[in-house]
Formats: structure tokens, sequence, C-alpha cells
């Protein structure tokens, strides 16, 4: 009561918005799954942008000698292709199934701190904006998604255009950092009654170990952005070798991040697959415990190879075999969990639908990826392929093939649960095809490229090479792409019209998110689930099912059980007045405005230590008006507070 | 009935009946934060550690670094650890006024290892160490500087948990009121340093002692303010900024072993490892 | 307050145990539900403690100076260790044992602090395993990163 006292006393001249329609009502939401359409619709517009620039790349390759765009633009567009596909797609696509699922699938009403959700969002668009906004002013960054000193340095790199990619990292990776926590402290304290670990589905395990990662990962190049920040604001020595710094010392900084970040982007596809092969097979995830484990053993063992980014620059033996060694140990539990995933295929009734086509090409796709990355894990043949188009086939097949496959099989998969309707499966398989040709017709002829070597990150090559007519058809794939990108937004637009309506538990699935109605109701569950088994919605529909897995008899869960039809009374009918709530007496935070001053704020004032002082003051007053207002905001239920 | 208190399995801590693990997110999220901190300055040190004895050109650790002064100022920032121990044991036993005692006096010994390195840093600057002049200068400014800024953050943040223990209206207001007197002391403590180079010799001094007076005014005042207010709503809130300053004064423990004792000798001279030298 | 006196009657094997391990063998109890009385008048900034400390100054196991008590104790230890960190910065010892024992010395007031100020020692285990796992991967990885860049024993 006291502490009331105080906080009324507060200026608080926004007061906590509680509408739940409207454009306000979105900007100021901290509900999860708006916060992650929000995190969906704005990857994929920056997956467009990235794209364009993927494309004009590939039309400037297309011919010898081209001139279609200069070497100039060029570096900025590889730059920004590559660090918008990493941090501003891939990442935040991941977040947003985070946030649509994490708390679904573990039984929960909504993240642990819906605010700082909010404010992970706003900070996530406005460092994307920010880095974008280079081009406006005709720097955007060009010195490739590593920023390698001393490429990067003051003296080297003249203009904004590095500033812009350190400073929209820097904010980018407190989005994510924000972000991380979050989910770190859901996963952990929100799982539903009974869900010990052992019985979490595997995509939120791979979520827990994805936030470790970057709860550890990030720090790493957030001190790496300060140092080349400072040398290149403040004229600082980190990575200037005239006074005995070591350029080389920042690939060690940028790589002991970049490593597990690569697992960052790859373990969220794989949690998806982990989901939908199973459902699709009608079997349970073959060697759960080993799929988990695999998982936490990649993350680990992530943190001791980055040296193998590294092998040109003179390692001296000894760490260069160390490295080698952990990095060949790493494609271990990777091929575990191929191995757990083409078992769980095995003798399923298997669906090919959309969701499962995906699912199956992201695993053989990523097999294509994993074994090239292991080749250069052999030092001698990595000296070979270091900056040849080897290297970029490489990680296309696992980045493309396997973490983009995996997110768009998630899209297919989760679509009815989020919209409450199908995307249309005669499109989706088009799209499927199309992306799968375009992909590997993209891809794969740049192993030759590279193994012939043709370097990295050239504007153009002669004609003499002999490269043309590879390229030409590496360019004819990269269209291909961009036309199965087209089908999928049409999809998108046709059945957001008229798509055929999905049930609460369309594909007869295994995991808590299908017990609620689709589209989920604002408050997710009416009663928190009580969990007994791992893939508790199957057990409650198919108990008999579980007492077989259980002895082991692997035969008969194969059955369809009879009168699926009859469990449907299991799920809530839920009319769209009760949405929100109020008849359950379910209480849900109020919406909120300081996430977003907070967040805008930060990138504001990130972005004027480029420009006068007291920009950076009034940035940092208002970054610092958003923090206070968030701490002592009050809370619109008391009894909802914690 | 007070042994059956004492005796109680809680520990002090709040138990979250509607968690999966029983424990508050908010405290949670702050040890995964200085988990994540651990590699936050981790980073740092080790960039100091690369880097040691690879300066081109002086000044030198052996010329620069004042070890007797630095040991004061770790004891200063060790006490403040103490005290902020206090402030959380008596907010647990819901003693207002005592712990908004302690949480002053944490945020005042906080505020003068920020003096410390205030003096330090201007002390090395007048000895001609800058950022810009070679690796050492570079690497032990932004490594002790980070460190600062979050002993400054953590000291806004006291002041915060100080304003919300006031008598009733008086939060916002005395929290205003201390939060500019703070930050006064430091623009004059920056304006010292020369950090802010448009203000100079006497204007900074003036705002120094502008800022010093209203520290103490401020102070007095909070000091002399009493409360019969129950505080047990804020002992989680205390112990979540507890953490924080704790582990702030972890991380001086490492950078005064690695920056001052073990590298103080540092010159020309030597060019040796971690153990040996 | 009966406090006193029982927490006297419990049996106590030795010396140490009397000064961190309250009356039921365990480590030290923060009481969230004792004080809901008024605080006393012209209370000193350490509470009851110096009072109580005068009636029975052996008693260290008590009443509400027992936590006081012990913290002040960990922060005496915490100074002496600083102090002899100072002290082994000026002997003429060689350096590979002045290093080392600065480390060590250093080590133990990390721990110190994180287990008694930060009550790690009594909370629950999920933050040690939490904090834990992060500060010693972070110790493996830049021992790692120092030891390939020739750091360690240059």
């Amino acid at each position: 009561m006291a502490q009331e006292a105080v906080i009324s006393k507060f200026p608080n001249p926004f007061p906590r918005p509680k509408g739940y329609s409207g454009i306000w009502s979105w900007i100021t939401t901290v509900d999860h799954k708006r916060i992650g359409t929000m995190y969906g619709m704005t990857a994929f517009m920056f997956f467009l942008v990235g794209g364009i620039e993927a494309l004009i790349m590939r039309l400037q390759l297309a011919r010898a000698d081209n001139d279609l765009v200069s070497p100039e633009v060029f570096n900025q567009l590889f730059t920004m292709h590559g660090t918008t596909m990493i941090f501003l797609v891939v990442m935040p696509l991941s977040a947003a199934f985070f946030n649509w699922m994490i708390p679904l699938l573990i039984g929960a009403r909504d993240v642990a701190f819906p605010r700082l959700n909010a404010f992970s969002y706003w900070t996530f668009l406005a460092g994307g904006l920010l880095m974008n906004l280079g081009f406006a002013f005709n720097s955007a960054p060009n010195a490739g998604w590593f920023g390698y000193a001393n490429l990067t340095e003051g003296a080297y790199s003249l203009g904004n255009n590095t500033d812009f990619w350190v400073i929209g990292l820097q904010v980018l990776g407190i989005a994510s950092l924000a972000a991380a926590f979050n989910f770190l402290v859901t996963i952990i304290n929100m799982r539903a009654p009974g869900m010990s670990f052992m019985k979490m589905p595997v995509f939120v395990w791979m979520a827990l170990i994805v936030q470790i990662l970057l709860v550890l990962a990030f720090p790493v190049i957030t001190v790496a952005l300060i140092e080349l920040q400072f040398d290149r604001l403040y004229l600082t020595n980190f990575f200037n070798p005239d006074a005995g710094g070591e350029p080389v010392y920042w690939q060690h900084m940028f790589w002991l991040f970049g490593h597990p970040e690569v697992y960052i982007l790859i373990l969220p596809a794989m949690g998806i697959v982990s989901e939908v092969l199973p459902v699709f097979s009608r079997k349970p995830l073959f060697g759960y415990p080993f799929v988990v484990f695999a998982g936490a053993s990649i993350a680990f063992m992530g943190f001791f190879v980055w040296s193998h980014h590294m092998f040109t620059t003179g390692l001296g033996p000894a760490a260069t075999s160390a490295f080698a060694l952990s990095t060949m140990a790493i494609a271990v539990p990777t091929g575990i969990k191929i191995f757990n995933w083409i078992g769980t295929v095995w003798g399923g009734q298997v669906r090919l639908n959309s969701a499962m086509l995906f699912s199956l090409a992201f695993v053989a796709l990523f097999i294509v990826g994993g074994l090239s990355g292991v080749t250069h894990a052999s030092p001698p043949t990595d000296a070979q392929q270091q900056d040849t188009y080897y290297i970029v086939a490489h990680f296309h097949y696992v980045l493309f093939g396997g973490s983009l496959f995996g997110l768009f099989s998630g899209v297919y998969y989760w679509w009815p649960k989020i919209t409450g309707k199908y995307l249309s499966e005669k499109l989706g398989k088009v799209h499927f095809w199309l992306m799968f040709i375009g992909m590997n017709l993209t891809f794969f002829p740049m192993h030759w490229l590279g193994l012939d070597g043709m370097p990295r990150r050239i504007f153009t090559y002669s004609a003499d090479s002999g490269w043309e007519r590879t390229n030409e058809w590496v360019t004819v794939g990269a269209f291909i792409i961009a036309l199965s990108i087209v089908v999928f937004i049409v999809n998108f637009f046709k059945t957001s019209r008229s798509g055929e309506v999905a049930g609460a538990d369309p594909w007869d699935a295994r995991t808590l998110e299908w017990s609620i109605p689709s589209p989920v109701p604002v408050y997710n569950f009416v009663n928190i689930p009580q969990v007994e088994t791992l893939d508790d919605w199957w057990a409650k529909k198919y108990p008999e099912t579980v007492a077989h897995e259980e002895s082991h008899d692997s035969d008969t869960e194969q059955v369809a059980p009879a009168g699926a039809e009859d469990l449907q009374p299991l799920v809530p009918k839920v009319s769209p007045e009760e949405r929100l709530g109020e008849d359950h007496g379910i209480h849900l935070p109020d919406g909120s405005y300081y996430p977003l001053i907070a967040g805008f704020g930060l990138a504001f004032f990130g972005g004027s230590l480029m420009s006068a002082w007291w920009l950076t003051l009034i940035a940092g007053l208002v970054m610092f008006y958003g923090t206070l207002g968030w701490i002592f905001e009050p809370v619109n239920d008391p009894e909802d507070h914690h | 009935m007070a042994q059956a208190a004492i005796t109680t399995e809680n520990h002090g801590v709040e138990h979250h009946e509607e968690t999966s693990t029983g424990l508050g997110h908010r405290k949670l999220l702050m040890w995964s934060f200085l988990g994540s901190e651990c590699m936050f300055f981790g980073s740092l040190i080790a960039t100091y550690l690369v880097y040691r004895n690879q300066s081109k050109v002086g000044p030198w650790p052996e010329e620069i670094i004042d070890v007797p002064l630095t040991t004061v100022s770790t004891f200063v920032l060790l006490m403040s650890s103490l005290a902020m121990v206090l402030a959380l044991n008596y907010t647990q036993r819901n003693r207002p006024n005592l712990a908004r005692f302690w949480i002053l006096m944490t945020a005042a010994l906080g505020s003068g290892f920020l003096g410390f390195q205030a003096f330090e840093f201007t002390e090395f600057f007048h000895e001609g160490l800058t950022p810009r002049i070679n690796l050492f200068g570079t690497t032990f400014f932004v490594l002790t500087g980070f460190h600062g800024a979050h002993v400054t953050l953590g000291v806004i943040w006291l002041l915060v948990m100080s304003g919300t223990i006031t008598p009733k209206g008086m939060g916002a207001v005395s929290l205003l009121a201390t939060l500019l007197a703070f930050y006064l002391g430091m623009v004059g403590v920056l304006g010292m340093v020369d950090v802010i180079p448009d203000i100079e010799g006497s204007p900074s001094v003036i705002i120094f002692i502008v800022g010093v007076a209203s520290t103490v005014i401020a102070g007095v005042w909070h000091f002399s303010m009493k409360t019969t207010m129950s505080v047990k709503h804020q002992a989680e809130n205390l112990e979540i900024t507890g953490l924080y300053w704790h582990f702030v004064d972890i991380v001086w423990i490492v950078i005064f072993t690695v920056v001052y004792l073990v590298s103080a000798g540092d010159g020309p001279h030597l060019s040796e490892g971690l153990l040996n030298g | 307050m009966t406090t006193e006196e029982s927490g006297t009657e419990q049996q106590r094997p030795n010396f140490l145990r009397r000064w961190l391990w309250h009356g039921d063998y365990r480590y030290l109890v923060i009481p969230t539900t004792y004080a809901e009385e008024p605080e006393p008048e012209g209370e000193s900034p350490f509470g009851r403690a110096p009072a109580t400390w005068k009636r029975k100054w052996w008693d260290w196991t008590s009443g509400d100076h027992s936590t006081v008590f012990f913290y002040i104790v960990i922060g005496s230890i915490l100074s002496v260790i600083t102090l002899s960190e100072y002290w082994i910065f000026t002997t003429d010892l060689q350096q590979v044992w002045v290093n080392s024992s600065l480390f060590a010395l250093s080590a133990i007031k990390f721990f110190m602090v994180v287990a008694f100020f930060m009550h790690l020692k009594f909370d629950n285990k999920w933050f040690t395993y939490l904090f834990g796992a992060a500060f010693f991967l972070a110790i493996a990885i830049f021992l790692s990163l120092l030891a390939l860049l020739d750091k360690l024993n240059g």
C-alpha cells in the first residue's frame, strides 16, 4: 500500500492503454502472440530486402566483366545481404516462433516479462532500420558481415558506413539479449505443472539452448564492437597495428561470438523439424533424449571451435590441430540428430504435405551442408577453400537449405494455429518445389566455382576465367528462389481472404498448443494444463498408445486409433466475445508505451553517436525517461504482478 | 514464535508458488544476466591481458599505477558490499529506516569509489596516459571505465531504491532531488577530469562543489526522514539490486588483481606471461 | 524475546559453528517474518546488535545481530585478504609465487562474496547452476584464448 502511495506520485503521463483493437493496441501490445506476429512480419520484410540485394548481386555476376553495379555498391550489397539475412531475418524469424510457440508449448499464458518482450521487438526494429539507414546516406555498411579489422578501422574505412554497421549491430545485440533473458526465464520458470525438463517438447529444448548461447555469446561481440567503435570514434588503439594492436585479435573476438552464432541460427530450425517430423510420421520422435543432449553438446562444443574460421591466419600447428579435431568432433552430435530424424520418419505413416516436405528437405540439405563443412574442418583443405565460393555454397546449404527450410516448415505447420486457416497446400507444394530446385541450382554449382578458384566478394570476373556459364545458372537459380517467394506471398494473401478454416488440432498433433482453439485466444489456456508425459496432448487423446510406447511396442502405435473425432470436446469452444478472457476471470497485463520509447531511444542514442553531442544528450534523456517510466509504471492488476 | 520465524526454511527468500522452480522471475533474470556479464567482463579482461606489454611507447604501468591508492579504493568498494548486504538484511527484517540508511551508505561508498576513479583518471591524464597514447592506455581506460559505468548505474539504481523507502508522498520528490544532486556531482567529476572539453578550470570546480554540496544536502535530508512503512515487498527488489552491486564488486576484485597488483611492474623491459611476470 | 535464551540452549559442537551456524545446524538463516514490531527509537545503524553484544558478546548465534555480525566477520576477512594482497605485492618473492598467491587470494575473495554476500551458498541451486556454468565457461574460453595467443607463460 505504501509502495502504491509512492508510485502514484511519480509523473506518469502515459497511462497503460487497455484496448485490444486498433493500431495503438498493436503498438503498445505486450501480448507474446502479437509481438511474435510483428517479429515475423518485420523479419519477412527484411527477408525481401536482403533477397533483392542478393538478386542484384546475382545479376551483376551473371555476366563476366559486368558493370551493372559499381564495386562500392557491390561491397555494400554483400555486406548488407549477409548482415540482414543473419541478424534481421533468421534470428528474428526464430524469435517470432519463440514468441508464439514457447508459451503455448509449455502451457503458459505469456512470457515472463511481457514489456521486456515488447522492448526486444522495438529495439530490433529500430536497430534494423538504423542499419539500413546507411543506404539513405549512401553509406551503407561495406566491410563484410564479419567487419574484419583493420579494414574497418577509421583509417581504412572512411565515412560512416562501418559506423552504421557497428552501432546497428550493437543495438540488435541488445534486442537479442533482452529477448534471450526473457525466454530463458520463461522456459525455466513457466512450464505447466508436471512438465519436467525431459517432458518439454524438443523445440522448447532447442529454444532454451539457443537462449543460453545468446546470453553467453553476445557479450563477446558487444565488447568487440565497443572496441571497434572506440577505435573509430575516439581513436583508441585496439586494432591499430601501428600502436601494437593486433587485427587478428578482432577475428578471435568475432568468431568467439560468430561460431556460437551459427548454432543460434540453426538450432531453432532443428527444433521445428523435430516437432514436424513426428507429427506427420505419426510416431514419437526417435531417441528424444539423444536429440536433446546432442543439441546441448553442440552448443557447448560450439564455444571451442572458433578458430577454424581462421586456419589461414597461422595459429601454429598445435592450435590448428586442436581446432581441427574439435570441429570434426562437433559433427558427431549433429550426425546423431540426423539419424534420429531419419529414425523418426522410418516406418511411419508419412503425410507429405508442405510442412513435412520442408522438414524432409531440411534434413537432406543440411546433410549436404554439414558434409561440406566437415571438409573444411581439415586445415589443408580449408587453406584451399578459404575465401572461395565453396564456403559460400557450404553456409548457404546450412543457412538457406537448413535454417530457412526449417523455418518455412514451421510456417506451414503452425499457420493454422496462428491464423485459424490452412495455407493452401497446392501453392505450398509449388512454393516448396520451386524453392528446392532453385536453391540447389543456385548453391550447388557454387561448390564447383569455389573449387575452381572463384573468390568470394569479387564484384566481377574476367571472361577467360571460364566461370561465366556456371554463374549464369546460379543466377537463374536465384530467380527461381525469388519466384518461389512470390508464390508464398500469393499464398499468404489468398488464404488470408479465403483460406480453408482449420480446427483446433488440424494435424492430429502431439503438443499442448493444439489443445486450445485456433486462432489462439488472448489468454492462451483457460486452465493451465497438468502435464504427465512427453507429448502430453497426444497421450491425452490416445492414452492407449502411451501404454504401448512404455512397453516399447513400436508396431501398434502406428495404427490410427479409432474415434479420434470423439475427442474434439476436449478442445474448449470459445466465442469471439470470450476471447479477451473477461468471462474466465483471467487478467492479462495492459499494453505499455515505455518499451517503444526505451527501444527507439536506445537506437536513437546509438545513431546519435555518429553526430552531434547534444543529439546524444537528448537521446540519452529519451532512453532514461523510457526506462524510468517503465520501472514506475503501475501494474494494471496487483494480483498479476510477478 | 520469534524462534519459529527464525528457523523457517525459507532462508529469507520469497517463495513463488506460481513458478515451476518456485523462484522469482526477476531474480532468475538477474542471475542469468550476471552470467552474461561474466562473458562481458571476461572479454574486456582478456583484451587487457592479450595486449599486456604490447605497447610501443610509454607511459608504462610501472610509471603510472598507484597500488596503495587503489588498495584504499578497493577497500571502499568492499565496504559498500558489506553495507549493501546489511541494507538487504534490514529490508528483510522490515526495518525501513535502517534499510534506507544502509542503502544510502552503499550509494555513498560507491560514489566514493567513483571519486577515487575520477581522481585516478585525472592523475593519469596529467601524467600523459590517455586512451589514445598506447595500448595500455586504451585497454586500461576501456576496462576500468566500463566497470566505473556499471558502478554509476548501480549508484543510480540504489538511489531509486532509497527513493521508494521514503515517507509517503516524498518518494518521487526526494528521488528526483537526489538524482539531480548525483547528476550534478557526476558532471562536476567529469569536468574535473577534462572529459567535457567545454567546461574547463574554475567552472567545473564550482559545479563539482555544487554537486558535492547538493549530494550532502540530499543525503542529510534523506537520513532525517523517518517512516513506519512496510518494506517487506521491497526485499526481493533490493536483493536483485544487491546481486548486481556485489557482482560489480567481484569484477573489481579481479580487475584489482589483474590490472593493478599483477601488472603494476610492467614496463618496456618486461614481456612475460600471466603467471611468471 | 525468547530467541536468545532458546538459541543458547541448543547444543553447539565448536566455536566456529557458533559463528557461522544457527541453532538448527543450518547455515545463516535470514528471517523474513521477524520484526513486525515498530522500530525502537534511537536505534544504531546496526540495529539492536550493539546492545545485545554488550550483554552477551560471546553469543553470536541468536537475535538479529547474528546475521549482522556474520556479515561483519565476512567483511573483515575480505579486508584482511585485501591487505595481505597488498603486503604480498610489496614483498620480494619470486614473481611466479607472488602472482600465483595473488590469483589464489582474489579467487578466495571472489567466492566469499558470491557465496555469502550474494547468498549463493544458502540460496536455490538453480542460481548456482546458472551463474556457475556461465562463470566457468567464461574462464575456460578466455584461458584457452590466452593459451592460444601464448599469453600465459610468455
